[in-house]
């Protein structure tokens, strides 16, 4: 998302800037040449066809729904375009520590798989929560996912987060034989 | 007993900046700022969306029938523009220039990189010292790379002249004992570049990897 | 008839050439304990190591006084501005001493701060 901002923001910006040139241009070529047509912009029929427009009639409607909807898309991206950092607590106030959702993920990912009843599992984190979806061999234990769950905090705790995730293990299990 | 001349002329140092101020700094060197960016794009969506919501509804007749029916180019605007056409043409001209410089002002700052300010020194009368951003970012990464459980790790000045911080990847082993390793940063990078620096204190924002564990050479 | 001759003091003039200054400045920055010489490179290419680099500016007046870039690496860690400290009397004695030049403004950059332990190069013997 913040990479589709870093596209979006300077290209609104030179389309901004460009409306402004092209009212600036078109309005002192009517200014001093005067009855011409339009520089760059055929305004004259433009205008011609908004004066005979009105606001009830197709494709008016159209065009104000494309338009609210670009506006809400851009609300989206802008809203959306949040750094996702975990947080972690740091030595001193000079400090600030920081990793990434995908680092999280990978740490508790390599815990889990570490454990010879996983057959495989696939973790999804975040600052506030942590997922894990295990697949596991039939022969597993019943506690398995005691197990994990208390690993995973273990894990956690180690760290020096600001805030701990909640934690959510499932469990499936393998049919076959290892 | 004999006298340091070398430091008398040297100004007392700056008063260290208040905590506050310094997590401040070291939160905003974590990444570099979109906010503005951000903000702006949920302004022109509002005023899209707004366009947008109320030209429908004028369409479907909530604000009467009677206003739906009037054209685009209403014959209002026309008649209040050609009253005094050169008032209209002036602020349309002003209008212009205004959106025009607001559109590159903010394309210049969207696309222009994130500086890495040098580090100035007071180093008496007619003396300046200037130490490079690159020197003392290569000078903490390096130092960095030797702590223990960190294989690898990056460095750059962010910030501004004024106010500089410094921004530090570490890429962790597998085993590492993070508390630890961030209180060695702290005590043992950290101190070693305020010094040499002469800086009461410098905001730090560390960002931290895991390094992918290469695979064993196979011994044929 | 002969006219007078001036006094010894005052017959010619001695112009130095900023090349020589900006050598006697270099020696002197060189020769100050948290120096460093460092290994230059041209288009990627080992060409040698040099030590500091100056830029020297003569100004006007009698006698002339100089003013002084200097681009240096240091050894790290130290402290920089003791190190600077050291090299401005360093190079003011210098010039003062070997060019009778007065140095009046001193601009230095650290371009580099290196650790004495860590081998500028590895070499495979």
């Amino acid at each position: 998302m913040r990479a589709l901002l870093r596209v979006l923001a300077p290209l609104l910006g030179l389309a901004l800037a460009a409306a402004g040139v092209l009212v600036v241009i078109e309005v002192v070529a009517a200014w001093v040449l005067p009855d011409t047509e339009g520089l760059l912009v055929p305004w004259r029929p433009w205008s011609v066809t908004l004066a005979n427009l009105s606001w009830n009639e197709n494709p008016v409607p159209g065009i104000a729904i494309g338009v609210g909807v670009a506006g809400l898309l851009l609300i989206i991206v802008g809203l959306a375009a949040r750094r996702g950092d975990v947080r972690l607590e740091a030595p001193t106030t000079a400090m600030t520590v920081t990793t990434s959702p995908r680092v999280l993920a990978r740490l508790v990912g390599t815990r889990v798989r570490a454990s010879d009843d996983v057959l495989s599992a696939s973790v999804s984190a975040s600052a506030r929560r942590v997922a894990v979806a295990v697949l596991a061999w039939h022969d597993a234990p019943p506690d398995l996912r005691e197990v994990i769950v208390g690993g995973v905090k273990e894990l956690l705790d180690a760290l020096p987060l600001r805030r701990r995730p909640r934690v959510a293990v499932s469990v499936r299990k393998q049919e076959g034989v290892r | 007993m004999s006298v340091d001349l070398t430091k008398s002329h040297q100004t007392l140092p700056a008063p260290r900046p208040t905590d506050a101020r310094l997590r401040r700094r070291s939160r905003s060197a974590v990444a570099r700022s979109a906010t503005g960016d951000r903000w702006l794009l949920v302004l022109i969506g509002l005023v899209l969306l707004a366009v947008g919501v109320g030209v429908t509804l004028l369409y479907y007749g909530v604000f009467g029938s009677s206003r739906a029916a009037r054209p685009l180019l209403d014959p209002i605007i026309v008649v209040t523009v050609a009253t005094d056409p050169v008032l209209w043409r002036v602020i349309a001209i002003a209008g212009g220039i205004v959106l025009a410089l607001l559109g590159l002002i903010w394309v210049a700052r969207s696309v222009r990189p994130e500086p890495r300010p040098d580090i100035v020194l007071d180093g008496g009368p007619n003396t300046t010292i200037r130490v490079s951003s690159g020197a003392a970012a290569e000078a903490v990464a390096t130092q960095a790379a030797t702590l223990p459980n960190v294989a690898r790790a990056r460095a750059r000045m962010v910030g501004s002249t004024a106010a500089p911080a410094l921004r530090v990847t570490l890429w962790l082993t597998d085993d590492a004992d993070v508390r630890a390793v961030l209180h060695r940063l702290d005590e043992e990078v950290l101190a070693t570049v305020c010094s040499a620096l002469d800086l009461s204190a410098l905001p730090m924002a560390v960002r931290l990897e895991v390094e992918r564990p290469h695979p064993a050479p196979r011994v044929a | 008839m002969r006219t007078p001759q001036a006094e010894p003091a005052d017959r010619g003039s001695l112009d130095i050439h900023p090349a020589v200054l900006r050598k006697i400045v270099e020696h002197a920055a060189d020769s100050v304990p948290g120096t460093l010489r460092h290994e230059r490179r041209l288009a990627g290419i080992d060409v040698g190591e040099a030590g500091a680099s100056a830029r020297v500016t003569v100004g006007p007046g009698e006698p002339a006084p100089v003013d002084v870039r200097l681009e240096l690496t240091l050894r790290y860690p130290v402290t920089i501005g003791n190190v600077i400290e050291a090299v401005r009397a360093a190079v003011a004695d210098d010039l003062a001493r070997l060019a009778g030049h007065r140095m009046r403004a001193l601009a230095v950059t650290v371009s580099g701060l290196r650790s004495a332990t860590v081998p500028t190069r590895a070499r495979v013997q």
